[in-house]
């Protein structure tokens, strides 16, 4: 059985991806398409950044909580041994 | 005399070529001799180094100069493309390049065609891998040495000739991947993402100080009210439609993590928990590396709207509305920038070349001899493409046009390999073959779509062919060579299931 998403919080951040690459793409992303500022910031450009700094908060929380395979405690111990992996790893 | 600007540019360019050289010389001391090491860096690159290596090598020139270009001619739609396909690259970092570490790991894989060929059982698909990648790439050498040529003269004021520029910069890169490979690569991105990051974010400062008084209102209302098609979409030249955004994204976020330069670093992490944690940071580092080109871009705009070469808008502007010793340093950071790319993608193509074919030219071959045919390609390739780059062979750098969509025709097979077990040999060189086919003669016109299509990407067309292809030939023939890849799908699935643990306990 192929297995990718790992947890509960795997299957929050598929989510949360999932929304963000709709906001991004037409139709949804022409809710800020006008030549207009919000808080003294071009509406589309600020649009963009904020769903760009909202992905990097969701990698990070996914990183943080293994939400998919591969990750450490998965390596077999005949590379885990090579490799000195820390299996109560998933922190920097 | 030589003026400040000349003074201060040769001073800063010459200082990090020397960093550059002294932490080359260091990777080389501490490596090992051997020829996994030097492709591999003897898998043991960590977090930090993995992500200034992968994000650095990932943005080339285009990050420093020609995004900022392609906004000045075009506007911002390029961030919601780009975005994406920066968390589509984190994805398949994480998922598919842990996966690609375990069986490299295991296997001892080096390239993607180690990978495929075995997978598939079959050679010639491994060799046509390795090709397409190989043809695809090496052009790009160049095109990066045409970009440090020119900012080397500009920033020289042409004290420095184009020819001189490129050449200095190409033979400072050969001389430490030759000395460290991988390692050297890694480290000396590592230097250089640093440099670039640092450099893009005060310089937009600093503009926005000098040019606005740093007023970020004032910046926008401008914009919005001279220049509304170029904060908007479709932008000027309606260039965003909905088409090329969607294939847009899904060719780079793909294409762009099946490229040699990048595919080496899934087997040169340390464990999957750096892939892992890179996916997260490498593109933080991205999307947060490209917040500030937008201003220097459109800023640029505003000011300097008659610019005869768009590519040029950020050193244009640095000199225009900042100091020019201030400029001259950041204008390094573009060299920095094109070097960090370079210097990855001749050292990957000279692995591909060592590896995917020497052996088999030369017979049987041991480690020291295919090290040194390595360190060798890194010199020849670097020689043909500073020849490619100053005669400025057009046919040559044309192929670099279809780089990263050539690249993506990869990304169905290891879909294969890691997550189907209906793939067959026969499906994978059909689909592979068809799909580049198809991205090749659409994207240099040797046959056009009716209109009636959607003005999707060429690689986008040949990535549905393959993808049909592959799956339609699989399910029409026998899987006569499931052997290797049940070995591979087996291993992976042990190791995500943790079956080990099973057998362990049972031993017991």
């Amino acid at each position: 059985m192929v297995r990718i998403i790992k947890n509960r919080e795997g299957w929050v951040a598929t989510a949360l991806l999932a929304v963000f690459v709709v906001a991004m793409n037409p139709p949804v992303v022409y809710v800020a398409n006008s030549a207009t500022t919000t808080f003294g910031i071009g509406t589309l450009y600020l649009y963009a950044i904020a769903w760009g700094l909202f992905s990097i908060g969701v990698l990070v929380w996914a990183v943080r909580n293994d939400a998919y395979a591969l990750t450490e405690e998965e390596i077999p111990p005949e590379l885990r041994e090579d490799e000195d992996v820390d299996l109560a790893g998933g922190d920097v | 005399m030589v003026s400040t600007q000349v003074a201060v540019a040769l001073t800063t360019i010459g200082l990090y070529l020397i960093a550059t050289l002294a932490i080359g010389y260091r990777g080389w001391d501490v490596g090992e001799v051997g020829i996994s090491d030097w492709m591999t860096a003897g898998r043991s690159l960590g977090i930090v180094v993995l992500t200034f290596t992968y994000a650095s090598t990932y943005h080339s020139a285009f990050a420093f100069l020609g995004a900022a270009g392609f906004i000045y001619g075009n506007g911002i739609g390029i961030y919601m493309s780009a975005y994406v396909w920066f968390v589509i690259g984190a994805l398949v970092l994480w998922i598919v390049g842990s996966r690609i570490w375990l069986v490299g790991k295991k296997y001892d894989y080096v390239t993607p065609s180690d990978l495929l060929g075995d997978a598939y059982d079959s050679k010639f698909l491994g060799k046509a891998v390795s090709l397409v990648l190989i043809v695809s790439t090496f052009p790009y050498i160049a095109i990066q040495m045409i970009g440090v040529g020119i900012i080397f003269e500009t920033a020289t004021k042409g004290l420095i000739s184009f020819e001189v520029g490129a050449a200095t910069l190409l033979l400072v890169s050969v001389v430490y991947v030759w000395m460290g490979g991988m390692r050297s690569v890694a480290w000396t991105d590592t230097l250089q993402g640093a440099f670039m990051f640092v450099a893009i974010w005060i310089a937009t400062a600093t503009f926005l100080l000098g040019a606005y008084g740093g007023d970020l209102a004032a910046f926008w209302n401008s914009l919005v009210a001279n220049f509304g098609s170029h904060v908007t979409l479709p932008g000027p030249s309606n260039t965003y439609t909905p088409a090329f955004t969607v294939s847009w994204w899904v060719m780079l976020g793909l294409g762009l993590m099946m490229t040699p330069h990048i595919f080496l670093r899934y087997y040169a992490a340390d464990s999957p928990r750096t892939l892992k944690w890179v996916a997260a940071t490498g593109t933080g580092y991205l999307l947060i590396f490209y917040i500030p080109i937008a201003f220097l871009a459109l800023g640029g705009l505003a000011l300097l709207p008659e610019l005869g070469t768009p590519d040029a808008v950020v050193p244009e502007v640095l000199y225009a509305f900042t100091p020019v010793w201030f400029a001259s340093i950041i204008v390094s950071g573009a060299i920095a920038a094109a070097m960090s790319t370079a210097d990855s993608q001749l050292h990957a193509v000279s692995t591909l070349v060592a590896n995917d074919w020497y052996e088999d030219v030369a017979g049987d071959v041991d480690g020291v001899s295919e090290a040194l045919l390595a360190k060798g390609s890194v010199a020849v390739l670097g020689f043909i493409a500073y020849v490619v780059s100053i005669q400025e062979i057009n046919f040559i750098v044309q192929l670099a046009n279809i780089a990263f969509e050539g690249a993506a025709q990869i990304f169905p097979l290891l879909v294969g390999v890691f997550f189907w077990r209906r793939a067959t040999r026969e499906g994978a060189i059909t689909g592979f073959t068809l799909g580049v086919l198809v991205t090749t003669v659409l994207k240099f016109n040797v046959v056009s779509l009716p209109s009636a299509f959607p003005g999707f990407m060429a690689g986008f067309y040949g990535l549905a062919v393959n993808v049909l292809a592959f799956a339609g030939v699989s399910y029409a023939v026998t899987n006569a060579s499931y052997g290797n890849l049940a070995r591979l799908q087996g291993y992976v699935e042990q190791a995500t299931d943790r079956q080990w643990e099973q057998s362990t306990s049972s031993d017991d």
